[in-house]
C-alpha cells in the first residue's frame, strides 16, 4: 500500500526511552575513547617502571615538566610550528589542487607534468632537507618549503585520482541536463571529486607535520621540533616526551580540522 | 508525426582492428510524438548502444538519426548530449551531492529556462503526483530505490524534452518496487504523454508499458520485428492477465526466444574460446 498509514501502526517510542538509549550510546562511545587514552597512559607508566639504561619518565613526570615550561615560550613554539605547517600546506593546496584538476582534464598537461612528478615523488621528502638548507636564505623559508614539499605530491595525486574516479554517468547526466562546461565543472565534477581531494589533504597535512618537525630539528629556531631536539641535547628527558605529545596532539587536531571542513562541505558523503 | 527515426544505423567498434565488433547492423526504427516505444532484446544485443547514440554518448558508423526531421547524428558527426533528449540511467544518475529538490531543479535552472522559484514549484508539483512528498531535502543516499527512480523520471521530464530515453531503468529493482514504479510512470504518461524510448529485456514490462515494441536480435544487433500494442490506456496491473495481453506476450516470447537462444550459444562459444 502506498500513501498515509494508519497512525496507530507507528506508535512512537516513549521519548524517555529514545533519549535514554541515545544517551547510553553516546556515553559508551565516550567511555571507549577515554579508556583507550587511559590504556596508552597505563602502558607508558608500566614502561617507565622498567629499569632501562636510560630511564623513561612517567606520564606524571612528563606532565610536571610541561607545567614547569614557560607558557609564553611554549605558546610561541606551538604557534611557530603551526604557522610553518599552515603556510606550507596552504601553498601546496593552492598549487596542487588546480594542477591535479588541469592534469585530469588535459592529456597534454599530463604528458608534460607527470614524468617530472613521477621522478620527484619517490624521493622521500626528508631527503630534500640538505638541499633546502643550502638553498633557502632563512631557516624559516627552508622549513616552510619542506612542509610545502611534503604536502604537494599527495594532494596532486589524490586530486587527479579524484577526477578519474568520477563515474562517467554523472558527467553524462550533467551534459544531458544541459550544463555548460563551466557549470558541469562547478556543480558536478568538483563536488563528485571533493571527498577524495580531502582524503589527500588529510594525508598531506600529516606529512607537513612530519616535515616541520624534521626541519626544526635540523636547523630552525623555535617550534615544537626544536623544543624536542633541545630537550634531548640538554638531557631533559621528560621534555622529550612533552614535545612528542604536543606534536601528536597538534597533528591530530589539524587532521580533525580537515575532516570537519570536508564533512561540512560534502555533507552527502556519509563515508 | 515522427519525432525520432533511426535509418540503417550501424555501429562497429574498433573498425580498423582485427577484433572489430559489429554491434548494430542497419537498425531502423521510428517513434511518433507522444508514443511510448520499447526496445526489447537479449543482453548484449546493442540496445543500450543505440540509446547511447541517440543520447550523444556514443557515435555511429553507418546510417543516420533524425530528430524532428533534422539529422541529429550521422557517421563522423555524432551529436552531443542535450536537454532535448533526457536520459534516465540504468544505475541511477541522480547526483548524490544534491538533495532531492536540487536534483530535479538543476537542469532547468542551470540552463536558465526557469527561475529557481519556478523550478521548485514545478518540481514539487510533479513530485507530489508520484507520491514523493516531504522528501525534498533528502540526499539520494537516504531514499529508497523506488523513490530514486521516480525522482530521476521527474528530473527527466520537468523541462519537457523532445524525447525521454530510459535505459533499463527498473532493472535493479525488486519485483514489488518495479511494479510500483511502472505504475507511477504510466500515471505520469497518462496525465501528460511524453515521447519515450524505453529499453528493457523484460517482455511483460515491454507490453505493459508500450504503444510500440521493437524486438532486437543478438549480435549483430538488428531490428527483427515491430509490434504494435493496441491495449487501451490507462492500464492497470490486472491487465497482464487479459487474454489479449497473454496473446501479445506469446507472440513476443516466440520472436525473442530464438534470439535469446542465439545469444546464449554465442556466449557459450565465446566462453569456450
Amino acid at each position: 500500500m502506498v500513501g498515509p498509514v494508519a497512525e496507530e501502526l507507528i506508535q512512537p517510542l516513549p521519548i524517555e526511552i529514545v533519549v535514554r538509549t541515545e544517551r547510553k550510546q553516546a556515553l559508551y562511545a565516550k567511555l571507549r575513547t577515554v579508556s583507550s587514552v587511559a590504556g596508552l597512559l597505563g602502558i607508558w607508566t608500566l614502561l617507565s617502571m622498567v629499569p632501562w639504561s636510560v630511564p623513561i619518565p612517567s606520564p606524571l613526570a612528563s606532565f610536571h615538566a610541561l607545567l614547569r615550561l614557560d607558557p609564553v615560550m611554549l605558546a610561541t613554539d606551538v604557534a611557530l610550528s603551526c604557522r610553518r605547517v599552515g603556510l606550507g600546506f596552504l601553498i601546496a593546496a593552492i598549487l596542487a589542487v588546480p594542477l591535479g584538476i588541469i592534469a585530469g582534464y588535459s592529456r597534454w598537461i599530463r604528458n608534460i607534468v607527470f614524468p617530472v612528478i613521477e621522478v620527484l615523488r619517490p624521493i622521500p621528502p626528508i631527503a630534500w632537507i640538505p638541499l633546502a638548507i643550502l638553498f633557502f636564505p632563512t631557516s624559516e623559508s627552508m622549513v616552510v618549503f619542506l612542509t610545502f614539499l611534503g604536502a604537494f605530491f599527495p594532494i596532486v595525486y589524490n586530486t587527479m585520482s579524484g577526477f578519474w574516479s568520477i563515474k562517467p554517468m554523472y558527467i553524462r547526466s550533467g551534459k544531458s541536463l544541459g550544463a555548460s562546461e563551466w557549470r558541469l565543472f562547478w556543480h558536478v565534477i568538483l563536488p563528485a571529486m571533493l571527498p577524495i581531494v580531502f582524503a589527500g589533504l588529510q594525508i598531506a597535512i600529516g606529512i607537513s607535520w612530519l616535515m616541520v618537525v624534521a626541519g626544526e630539528m635540523m636547523a630552525a629556531k623555535g617550534g615544537v621540533g626544536a623544543l624536542t631536539w633541545e630537550a634531548y641535547q640538554t638531557g631533559r628527558y621528560p621534555l622529550i616526551f612533552v614535545g612528542m605529545a604536543i606534536i601528536g596532539v597538534l597533528g591530530s587536531l589539524s587532521s580533525l580540522l580537515i575532516k570537519t571542513i570536508s564533512r561540512t562541505i560534502s555533507r552527502w558523503d556519509v563515508h | 508525426m515522427t519525432i525520432l527515426s533511426a535509418r540503417n544505423v550501424s555501429k562497429v567498434y574498433n573498425p580498423r582492428l582485427e577484433e572489430s565488433v559489429l554491434a548494430l547492423d542497419r537498425c531502423n526504427l521510428e517513434i511518433d510524438r507522444n508514443q511510448f516505444c520499447v526496445i526489447v532484446g537479449p543482453s548484449g544485443c546493442g540496445k543500450t548502444t543505440l540509446l547511447n547514440i541517440v543520447a550523444g554518448f556514443d557515435s555511429l558508423t553507418g546510417g543516420d538519426i533524425l530528430l524532428n526531421g533534422r539529422v541529429l547524428a550521422s557517421p563522423g558527426r555524432p551529436t552531443s548530449p542535450g536537454p532535448d533528449r533526457m536520459v534516465v540511467f540504468q544505475h541511477g544518475g541522480l547526483f548524490p551531492w544534491m538533495r532531492a529538490l536540487e536534483n530535479v531543479c538543476f537542469g532547468p535552472v542551470v540552463r536558465g529556462r526557469m527561475s529557481e522559484a519556478q523550478a521548485r514549484a514545478q518540481a514539487l508539483d510533479l513530485m507530489s503526483r508520484v507520491g514523493l512528498c516531504g522528501i525534498e531535502d533528502l540526499y539520494p543516499e537516504d531514499m529508497s530505490s523506488g523513490m530514486r527512480r521516480r525522482l530521476e523520471i521527474i528530473r527527466g521530464i520537468i523541462d519537457q524534452p523532445q524525447i525521454l530515453l530510459m535505459d533499463e531503468p527498473f532493472r535493479a529493482l525488486d519485483a514489488m518496487t518495479k511494479a510500483l514504479v511502472q505504475e507511477f510512470l504510466l500515471k505520469i504518461y497518462d496525465e501528460k504523454p511524453h515521447t519515450i524510448l524505453f529499453i528493457t529485456h523484460d517482455l511483460i514490462e515491454a507490453i505493459f508499458l508500450a504503444d510500440r515494441v521493437y524486438v532486437m536480435t543478438s549480435r549483430p544487433g538488428r531490428v527483427k520485428k515491430m509490434m504494435t500494442i493496441p491495449l487501451p490506456r490507462p492500464r492497470t496491473p490486472d491487465l497482464v492477465n487479459e487474454p489479449e495481453f497473454l496473446r501479445l506476450k506469446e507472440e513476443l516470447t516466440d520472436s525473442i526466444h530464438e534470439e535469446a537462444q542465439k545469444a546464449f550459444e554465442l556466449g557459450e562459444r565465446e566462453a569456450a574460446r
